[in-house]
C-alpha cells in the first residue's frame, strides 16, 4: 500500500469531517448541549475502513481543526475528552464483538460515551456534581444520535465498499 | 439485527431508566419551601440569594478572566443569565429557572447557578 496515496486519502476524510463539523454547527439545536455529531460518520468508516490508528488521528486532527474554526479552547477540551473516550470504546467494541453486534450498536455504544466523557469533564471544570442532571436528556439523545450515524455509517460503507482505492486499503 | 444487539439495547435502556430514576428523584428531594440561588464560580460560591426575598429586580455582573462576563437578572421567584459573551450561549438559551433542583451551566466561564429547596434560612449574603 502506498503512503502518499493513504496520507492523501486520511486528509481527504479529515476534511470532509471538517466541514461536516462546520456545517452542522450553524444547525440550532433542540437542547442546549444536544447536537447529532454527524462528523462521527467519517470517524467511524475509518475505523472500518483503515483500522483503529488512523480513526485516533482522523477524531485528533478535526477535533482540532474545527475547535479552531468554530470554538474555543475550552470547546476543544470537552470535544477531546468525549472523542477520544468514544473512540476507544468504539474501537474495543470493533475489534471484539464485531460479529455479535450491528454497527449501529457500535456507534451507540460510542455516541453515550462521548456523552459521558463530555459530562465528566464538565463536572471537573465545574466542580459541582449538580451538572448530572443533564445525563438522562444526554443519553437519550446519544441513542438517538447514535443509531441515526450507524445507519448512516451503514449505507456509506455500502457505496464506499464500490471504490476500488478504498478497497485496496482496507486490511 | 444480531443477537448481541439485544444484550446492548437492555444495557442501554437499563441505564437511561437508573439515571432518569435518580435524576427525578433527586429533583423530588430537593423541593422545598425556600427557593435559595447559588452562584458558583471555578468551584468557589460567589453569592447565595434567597429568590423569595428578593423585591425588586436585580442585574448581576459576573467577570470572567477580567475580560469575559454573564448578566446576570434575578426577579421575585426566578433568576436567569441575560447575557454572556461565551461562544455558544447555551446559559443564555437555557432561560428563566425557579424550581428547586435546576440549574444554568456557562461552561466555558466556569459558572454554575444552581437553586436549592429545602428549609434552612437564607438572607442575601456575599461571601
Amino acid at each position: 500500500m502506498n503512503k502518499t496515496k493513504k496520507m492523501v486519502v486520511l486528509s481527504l476524510m479529515v476534511s470532509i469531517a471538517l466541514v461536516i463539523y462546520v456545517i452542522e454547527a450553524q444547525i440550532p439545536v433542540l437542547f442546549p448541549g444536544v447536537k447529532l455529531g454527524l462528523a462521527n460518520v467519517v470517524s467511524l468508516a475509518a475505523l472500518i475502513i483503515f483500522g483503529w490508528k488512523e480513526a485516533i488521528v482522523i477524531m485528533f486532527l478535526r477535533t482540532l481543526l474545527g475547535s479552531m474554526f468554530g470554538g474555543s479552547m475550552s470547546a476543544f477540551m470537552f470535544s477531546i475528552a468525549g472523542g477520544l473516550l468514544s473512540n476507544i470504546v468504539m474501537i474495543l467494541s470493533y475489534k471484539y464483538f464485531k460479529k455479535y453486534i450491528s454497527l449501529w450498536s457500535i456507534s451507540i455504544i460510542g455516541a453515550i460515551f462521548h456523552n459521558i466523557g463530555q459530562l465528566l469533564v464538565a463536572s471537573f471544570v465545574i466542580q459541582d456534581l449538580r451538572i448530572y442532571v443533564y445525563l438522562p436528556i444526554l443519553l437519550i439523545s446519544a441513542v438517538l444520535a447514535g443509531y441515526f450515524i450507524g445507519l448512516c455509517t451503514d449505507f456509506l460503507m455500502k457505496h464506499l465498499n464500490k471504490i476500488p482505492i478504498l478497497n485496496e486499503m482496507k486490511k | 439485527m444480531k443477537k448481541g444487539d439485544k444484550i446492548v439495547a437492555i444495557i442501554v435502556i437499563c441505564v437511561i431508566l437508573i439515571s432518569s430514576i435518580g435524576v427525578f428523584s433527586f429533583m423530588k428531594l430537593s423541593q422545598g419551601n425556600h427557593h435559595i440561588a447559588e452562584i458558583k464560580q471555578d468551584g468557589k460560591v460567589i453569592k447565595t440569594i434567597d429568590l423569595d426575598k428578593v423585591t425588586e429586580n436585580q442585574e448581576l455582573k459576573i467577570p470572567y478572566a477580567s475580560v469575559n462576563y454573564n448578566l446576570i437578572t434575578i426577579e421575585k421567584g426566578r433568576i436567569r443569565i441575560t447575557d454572556a459573551d461565551c461562544p455558544d450561549k447555551i446559559c443564555v438559551k437555557s432561560g428563566w429557572i425557579s424550581q428547586a433542583g435546576e440549574t444554568i451551566v456557562c461552561l466555558p466561564h466556569k459558572l454554575i447557578i444552581k437553586i436549592q429547596g429545602g428549609t434552612k434560612n437564607v438572607d442575601e449574603n456575599v461571601y
